[in-house]
C-alpha cells in the first residue's frame, strides 16, 4: 500500500483503534462526539482497502455516552467489546445492527481501557476512572473479579501476550501494575513516571519487557526482573503520551500517540536517535493507534480531528 | 492549521524545528570551521552569529535531510507560534472534578492546548447549556440471536509453537514466570512473516 489512506468520522472524535484479530482488512474505531466531554458515541467497523477512497463503513453503532476503547473478541470473529463514559460495557456482534448483544453496567465513571485475553481468549478486563479494573467472560452476566488497589483512574490495561493469566495496568497515580487474575493483589508495582502514567502495552518478544508512556512525556521500556530502573528512555514527544504499542513483528519496534498531534515510530535497539520516524499526519490530539498483525509496517491512527489514518512505515519491516 | 504547506513539508518543517543540533557531531564541526571564517566586525564578534547559525543550520538540513526552503519554514513556524491557532482551556472550567483535564494534565505552561470548539463546549456545559444533536439511544440489548463463530483464531505473529488455548489452568504462578529469562529470543530470528 502506498501512501496514507484516509477516513472521517465526521462529528466524532476519535479515541481508539483496533485492528481485527480474524480479517486482515477490518479495523473498528471507538469515537465519541463533542470531544467526549458530553454526547453520544460510535464505533465504526471499517474494511481498510475498500471504496475509491480506501476505506469504506461496514457498519456503525451509536451509544447514548461516548466510546473510549474497544476490543476485538479473540475468540468470536463477529464479536467485539467497547467501553464507555458513562461506565458501561457493551458486547457487539458485528452480523447484527443497532444494540449490542450484552451490557454491563458495574464501572461508576469513564472506562478508559478495554482488552482481551490474548492467551487464553476467554475473557477480557477492562479499567476505569473508579480506579477499579475488573475481569469478564462474555457469557457471565456480572463481572468475574473487581481489583481496588490504584489510588487514581485507570487508563489502560494490557494482557500478557504469552501468559493468560496475567496482565499489566497504568494509572494516574504514577505507577504501573502486575496483576495475576488469580490473586486479590497486585504481584507488582512500577513507579514508572513522576506524572500519570496514560500508556502502556507488553512487549511481544520479550515477556518480562513492558512500556510506558506518561504526561512526562516520555516513553519508558521496563524490565520487570530489574524495576528500579527504566531499561531505556524514549523522549521527543511535546506533550503527554497517550497510547504506546509493541510491534507485533519486532522486539524493538515501539509505536505512541501524542497529545503534541504526532505519532511516532521508535527503534528501541538504535542506541542514539532511537526515533525513526514522525507520523505528523493530524491536526489535533492523536490518542488511537494500531499495528496490522497481518501487514507489517502498517499502521492505523485515530484523533481528535476526526481523522483515520492508515499509513505504512517502510522504516520497521523486517525488523527482527 | 493554514493548509498552504503539503503534509511532506510540514513533516520535514517539523523534524528541523526538532533537530538535535547540539549533539549531531558532523553539524558541530562544520559549524565551527564556518564561524571561524566568519566575517567579524572591529571587536572580533561575529557580526551576525544567530544569522549564520541559522543558515548553516538549512543549508545542513537541506543537504543531508530534506530540502526545505528557509523562508516557508518561517511563515510556518510563525503560524504556529500563532496564539489564535489554539486557544487555551484555563483550568477549573465547571467540569466535573477531574474527568476532562485529568487524562492531559500537564505542569503549567507546559499542557497541551485543546482545541477551541473543546473549551466552547465545555463553557456550554458549563453555563448548563443543553449542547445541542444530542441523540436519545435506547437502552437495550438486541432481540436477534447472536452469530456462532466459525473460524479459528489465527495464530499471533509472536507465536511460533502450537497456540496455547487449551492451556490448563495449572499456569505457572506470575512471578515465577516474570523471573523466567525472554523465551522468544531464539525465535526473533525466524521471520514470522515467512510462512
Amino acid at each position: 500500500m502506498a501512501g496514507v489512506l484516509r477516513f472521517r468520522t465526521a462529528g466524532y472524535n476519535g479515541y481508539a483503534i483496533e485492528y481485527s484479530p480474524f480479517f486482515e482488512n477490518r479495523i473498528a474505531c471507538a469515537t465519541a462526539a463533542n470531544f467526549g466531554i458530553v454526547g453520544n458515541g460510535r464505533l465504526w467497523l471499517l474494511g481498510v482497502g475498500a471504496g475509491p477512497d480506501g476505506m469504506s463503513v461496514d457498519r456503525v453503532y451509536d451509544t447514548q455516552d461516548g466510546l473510549y476503547d474497544c476490543a476485538w473478541s479473540e475468540a468470536h470473529e463477529n464479536q467485539i467489546v467497547t467501553s464507555s463514559g458513562d461506565g458501561s460495557i457493551k458486547l457487539w456482534d458485528v452480523t447484527l445492527s443497532d444494540f449490542p448483544v450484552r451490557n454491563w453496567s458495574e464501572h461508576s465513571r469513564e472506562v478508559f481501557s478495554v482488552k482481551w485475553n490474548l492467551v487464553n481468549k476467554d475473557t477480557f478486563v477492562s479499567g476505569s476512572w473508579d480506579q477499579t479494573i475488573k475481569l469478564w467472560k462474555p457469557e457471565a452476566p456480572q463481572s468475574l473479579m473487581t481489583w481496588h488497589e490504584h489510588t487514581h483512574c485507570i487508563y489502560q490495561t494490557v494482557w500478557s501476550p504469552t501468559s493468560g493469566e496475567t496482565f499489566a495496568s497504568a494509572s494516574g497515580d504514577h505507577t504501573a501494575k502486575i496483576w495475576d487474575v488469580r490473586q486479590p493483589r497486585s504481584a507488582q508495582t512500577i513507579r514508572a513516571h513522576n506524572a500519570e502514567v496514560l500508556a502502556l502495552d507488553w512487549n511481544k518478544y520479550h515477556p518480562n519487557m513492558i512500556v510506558t508512556g506518561s504526561v512526562d512525556h516520555c516513553i519508558k521500556t521496563w524490565d520487570l526482573r530489574f524495576p528500579d530502573r527504566e531499561v531505556r528512555l524514549l523522549q521527543g514527544h511535546e506533550y503527554a503520551v497517550r497510547r504506546v504499542k509493541c510491534s507485533p513483528h519486532s522486539g524493538d519496534i515501539v509505536v505512541s500517540a501524542s497529545y503534541d498531534m504526532t505519532m511516532r515510530v521508535w527503534d528501541t535497539a538504535v542506541p542514539n536517535r532511537p526515533m525513526v520516524h514522525v507520523h505528523d499526519l493530524h491536526t489535533e490530539f492523536v490518542l488511537g493507534i494500531d499495528m496490522s498483525m497481518f501487514f507489517e509496517g502498517q499502521i492505523a491512527t485515530c484523533a481528535w480531528d476526526e481523522q483515520i489514518t492508515v499509513t505504512t512505515v517502510p522504516a520497521i519491516i523486517g525488523k527482527h | 492549521m493554514a493548509s498552504i504547506f503539503t503534509l511532506d513539508d510540514e513533516a520535514a518543517f517539523k523534524q528541523f524545528s526538532e533537530y538535535p543540533w547540539t549533539t549531531d557531531k558532523r553539524f558541530q564541526e562544520g559549524l565551527k570551521s564556518i564561524l571561524a571564517t566568519a566575517p567579524t566586525d572591529k571587536d572580533g564578534n561575529i557580526a551576525d552569529k544567530e544569522a549564520a547559525l541559522q543558515k548553516a543550520k538549512f543549508f545542513y538540513f537541506s543537504k543531508f535531510v530534506k530540502a526545505i526552503k528557509p523562508e516557508s519554514y518561517n511563515s510556518w513556524k510563525t503560524l504556529q507560534t500563532d496564539p489564535a491557532r489554539h486557544s487555551e482551556l484555563k483550568s477549573g472550567t465547571a467540569l466535573d472534578s477531574d474527568t476532562a483535564d485529568t487524562a492531559v494534565n500537564g505542569s503549567g505552561k507546559d499542557e497541551a492546548q485543546y482545541p477551541r470548539s473543546f473549551q466552547e463546549i465545555c463553557e456550554m456545559v458549563a453555563r448548563g447549556e443543553q449542547v445541542p444533536g444530542i441523540k436519545q439511544i435506547p437502552n437495550k440489548l438486541n432481540e436477534a440471536a447472536p452469530s456462532t463463530s466459525n473460524l479459528n483464531p489465527r495464530k499471533k505473529p509472536w507465536e511460533t509453537g502450537p497456540t496455547k488455548t487449551a492451556e490448563p489452568a495449572s499456569d505457572v504462578p506470575t512471578q515465577a514466570s516474570l523471573d523466567k529469562p525472554a523465551e522468544a529470543t531464539s525465535e526473533m530470528l525466524v521471520d514470522p512473516t515467512s510462512e
